[in-house]
């Protein structure tokens, strides 16, 4: 099980070591000490929340609009868990190990692998995920120190591309062209608006839109079908 | 950017490992809650829409040290799109874009 979840994660590897070399770098712009990226990566362990971090700490954003701003990011991991209710069947420390690393890679790739419904296997795959996301902190946060004078700054284009990547592969699944414009279009109002949390309420309102819209089909269908 | 304020940091990474970890633990400990249709109905559409609104805004976060962070972003970003379309591969389109970004934002490329 540890070869065959250390060959299945290497896709993960690929992905997440670029990814926290470039978090690590850039946290450390935030002229803060090392250890602090480090721990970042080891306790938060949320690639895109990590990133939207930056700009917040950078800003000195209270510690409630970072909050917000993380649940929000990591909102779709509450959709993730109601796939997994009957995995991890393990006791509860390693249990609460397991739903701590269950990340966009880490349910990819179990998802991926079905056959093998093994705990063991879970688990090293989680185990390695997360060991990829510290260790690439690690190399970004001793490349940051012996590069010193380079300006990092263009990393940050990296999360656009992971966003814009994750975009297309959403988008690709669901064909969902109404959610898309209408995230679009409140991040427009609230940007131009100039609200000051534009983050928070361009998501609040779509998700609003989007959960009105599914109850109402929802309501719809059970009218046609009970005349 | 400089923040000499290492208890601020270190409340920060607290709150947002516990907030982080509420996420994903909510759907084991509130099953029955969640396991409504309409909010599952409305899970599935979200990412779409969540991932767009990050795109925009790390484009927009750009403008910090970037005066042309419209122009320059949305190049690089069609690019990387253009590249994760054609060639199926996240690292090659993720590197190749980036480097995009640098080349413009140096202006060793110009549009």
């Amino acid at each position: 099980m540890f070869r065959e979840a250390l060959f299945d994660s290497k896709a993960a590897a690929f992905g997440y070591i670029p990814l926290a070399m470039a978090f690590g770098m850039l946290f450390q712009s935030l002229q803060i000490h090392w250890i602090f990226s480090i721990l970042m990566s080891f306790f938060v362990y949320a690639g895109s929340a990590q990133f939207i971090a930056i700009p917040l700490l950078a800003n000195h954003a209270s510690l409630l609009s970072l909050s917000i701003a993380t649940f929000l990011v990591n909102m779709r991991h509450l959709f993730y868990g109601l796939a997994f209710l009957d995995k991890f069947k393990f006791n509860k420390f390693l249990k609460g190990y397991l739903i701590f690393g269950l990340t966009d890679e880490s349910y990819a790739i179990i998802c991926a692998k079905k056959k093998y419904d093994n705990k063991w296997y879970e688990f090293y795959i989680v185990f390695f995920c997360h060991l990829y996301w510290v260790l690439g902190t690690v190399l970004g946060v001793i490349l940051y120190k012996n590069l010193v004078g380079i300006n990092f700054n263009f990393l940050f284009f990296s999360l656009v591309t992971l966003f814009a990547i994750l975009t297309v592969d959403a988008f690709k699944f669901t064909r969902n062209y109404f959610a898309l414009i209408v995230g679009v279009l409140s991040y427009f109002i609230f940007r131009y608006l100039e609200v000051k949390e534009y983050l928070f309420f361009s998501m609040l309102l779509s998700f609003i839109i989007i959960f009105i819209r599914t109850y109402k089909t929802e309501n719809m269908g059970k009218k046609n079908v009970f005349g | 950017m400089f923040l000499d304020n290492n208890l601020y940091i270190i409340y920060a990474i607290i709150i947002m490992s516990v907030v982080t970890y509420l996420t994903r633990i909510i759907p084991f400990a509130f099953f029955q809650y969640l396991n409504n249709p309409i909010l599952r109905q409305t899970g599935k559409q979200l990412p779409v829409c969540l991932m767009a609104i990050l795109t925009l805004y790390s484009i927009d976060s750009l403008k910090d040290f970037d005066n042309h962070y419209f122009i320059n972003g949305w190049i690089a970003c069609l690019v990387t799109i253009g590249l994760y379309l054609g060639l199926k591969s996240i690292l090659t389109s993720m590197v190749i874009g980036t480097i995009v970004y640098y080349l413009l934002l140096n202006k060793i490329i110009a549009f």
